[in-house]
């Protein structure tokens, strides 16, 4: 008896999850692309309706394109963005931590770029999306390819960075013509508060705008993550929570004005 | 009895594995300019005045450790002022998960920023000959390596260790360095493919490639034969020896150490 009627409740509380009880439903497809003379794979969210509607790439981290970046994709679509979840891995997905810092530190930089251009190009392609309305969305190493990509792509005009590498030089930020929401954890033993710093005084420098910066004291870098890869990874689901409260009214305010 | 035997070998052992009386090398910590910040160093100089070339070495995501520290004083003993900059300022770990967010919050604009500043640190040296600069780099290191050679035309030579390479060629274009490419055929995220696309890129770009190295039956990381205080399982010890070779052979040939 117990057992089954924990069975249903974890069954409802699947379904809950895959289906977002607001926003329109979402049809998620697997496409393909050129990037650079390859073909390319992603997968594309598409909320119901005719459009056009504004889009979003969404750039995961260096686990790969994992169910739980596939999951933040979806929700996004829910909300009514069309988007991209790019796979920069080429198909791979790996679960443990040595197999993640294999892929990530091996992935070519110029690569990722064309990947993530070719990604902005496929969407602009598109008649369902506004092409003026395209911001990125990246988690850890998916958080600076984000940055990266827009600093090199006037076409993106939001980025959100979450627990991602940051630039610090404002020579560097002077093509950006994104704004950018920032989401940091405090226990992140990489991204400091100093380097936080030094990014927001570069962006100023650079006359960019900086539409908000958000450090989650209590949590550890990838606490958005609900499908935590690896230990160290805690999700903390208030934090993650607020955090996206704070992307969704922040591409609501850049892309769906 | 036994013990006192086992002890007489290993420590035979030890002798016979530092090789020919080392030369002489004085190390220090020092501390450049990196734009508006001062970043440490640990500095490893060979004996007497010079000028000697030179040879920026360059950490893995591990950080500033005793490893790099270990390369970076066998490149004094071989004729090269030597220094490894602190890309981490002064965090170091031997755990993987801290690594991770070391490496992945390292913004690459300052570690480059960082690393011409160790060249201009080796560069303002009395005992540095300016026009002899090298650089080499392990794992995240290694990607660096071949960045800072792309970002600064004073580097002379390049060796890149299992580090993310470029594909393009006209990514390669500004390089100004020979290179030498040190790869692992069983590594997943280098994969052969890449590294071939590498060197093509680099020849059809009309660079120097010393060559372009990669070891069947090793991965990621094979030169290192520890991981802090345990064993590195991914080590390999032929392999690693002749890639230590070449990397003597080919900056002595490009920036003439002994």
């Amino acid at each position: 008896m117990r057992p089954v009627l924990f069975c249903s409740l974890l069954l409802l509380l699947t379904a809950c999850a895959a289906k977002p009880a607001t926003g329109p439903d979402v049809v998620a497809a697997a496409v393909s692309y050129r990037s650079r003379g390859e073909t390319v794979r992603g997968l594309l969210y598409r909320p119901a309706g005719e459009g056009p509607f504004p889009a979003v790439v969404v750039v995961h981290g260096d686990y790969g394109l994992t169910a739980g970046v596939k999951e933040q994709a979806r929700r996004l679509g829910a909300k009514g963005y069309l988007v991209l979840a790019v796979d920069l891995y080429r198909g791979q997905v790996v679960s443990d931590l040595m197999d993640a810092h294999i892929l990530d530190r091996g992935l070519p930089e110029d690569r990722v770029l064309a990947d993530l251009k070719a990604a902005v190009d496929y969407l602009v392609g598109r008649a369902d999306v506004r092409a003026d309305s395209l911001g990125a969305v990246g988690w850890d190493s998916g958080g600076g390819h984000a940055l990266d990509a827009a600093i090199r792509d006037p076409r993106l005009r939001a980025v959100v960075v979450c627990y991602g590498r940051l630039t610090t030089d404002p020579e560097l930020l002077a093509p950006l013509q994104a704004s950018v929401l920032g989401i940091f954890a405090g226990k992140d033993e990489g991204i400091t508060p100093e380097i936080i710093d030094q990014f927001q005084s570069a962006m100023r420098r650079a006359g960019k705008r900086v539409a908000g910066i958000h450090v989650y004291p209590e949590c550890g870098h990838g606490f958005m993550n609900p499908a935590t890869p690896h230990a160290s990874d805690s999700f903390a689901a208030s934090a993650a929570a607020d955090a996206w409260e704070k992307i969704e009214a922040y591409l609501a305010a850049e892309l769906q004005r | 009895m036994r013990r006192q035997l086992g002890f007489g070998v290993a420590a035979l052992v030890l002798l016979l594995a530092a090789g020919p009386a080392r030369a002489a090398v004085k190390t220090s910590e020092i501390t450049f300019k990196s734009g508006g910040e001062e970043v440490r160093g640990f500095l490893a100089e060979p004996d007497g005045k010079g000028p000697f070339p030179a040879v920026v070495v360059i950490q893995e995501w591990w950080g500033l450790n005793d490893w790099i520290k270990e390369n970076t004083k066998r490149f004094a003993e071989q004729g090269y002022v030597a220094l490894a900059p602190d890309l981490y300022r002064g965090k170091v770990t031997d755990d993987p998960s801290k690594a991770r967010e070391l490496m992945q919050g390292l913004p690459r604009d300052r570690a480059l920023r960082d690393l011409k500043g160790a060249i201009d640190a080796l560069a303002a040296r009395a005992n540095v000959q300016k026009d002899k600069i090298g650089t080499i780099g392990w794992c995240m290191g290694g990607g660096y390596a071949l960045q800072l050679a792309l970002n600064d035309d004073r580097i002379k030579a390049c060796v890149i260790c299992y580090g993310r390479v470029v594909t393009s060629p006209d990514a390669v274009k500004p390089l100004n360095a020979a290179v030498l490419g040190i790869f692992g055929e069983e590594d997943k995220g280098i994969p052969p493919s890449d590294v071939r696309q590498f060197e093509q890129a680099l020849k059809k770009a009309d660079k120097q490639v010393e060559a372009i190295q990669i070891y069947p039956g090793a991965g990621h990381g094979f030169m290192r034969p520890t991981n802090g205080p345990v064993k590195n399982p991914e080590y390999r010890e032929t392999q690693t020896k002749d890639a230590w070779q070449r990397i003597d052979r080919f900056f002595a040939k490009a920036l003439g150490g002994k």
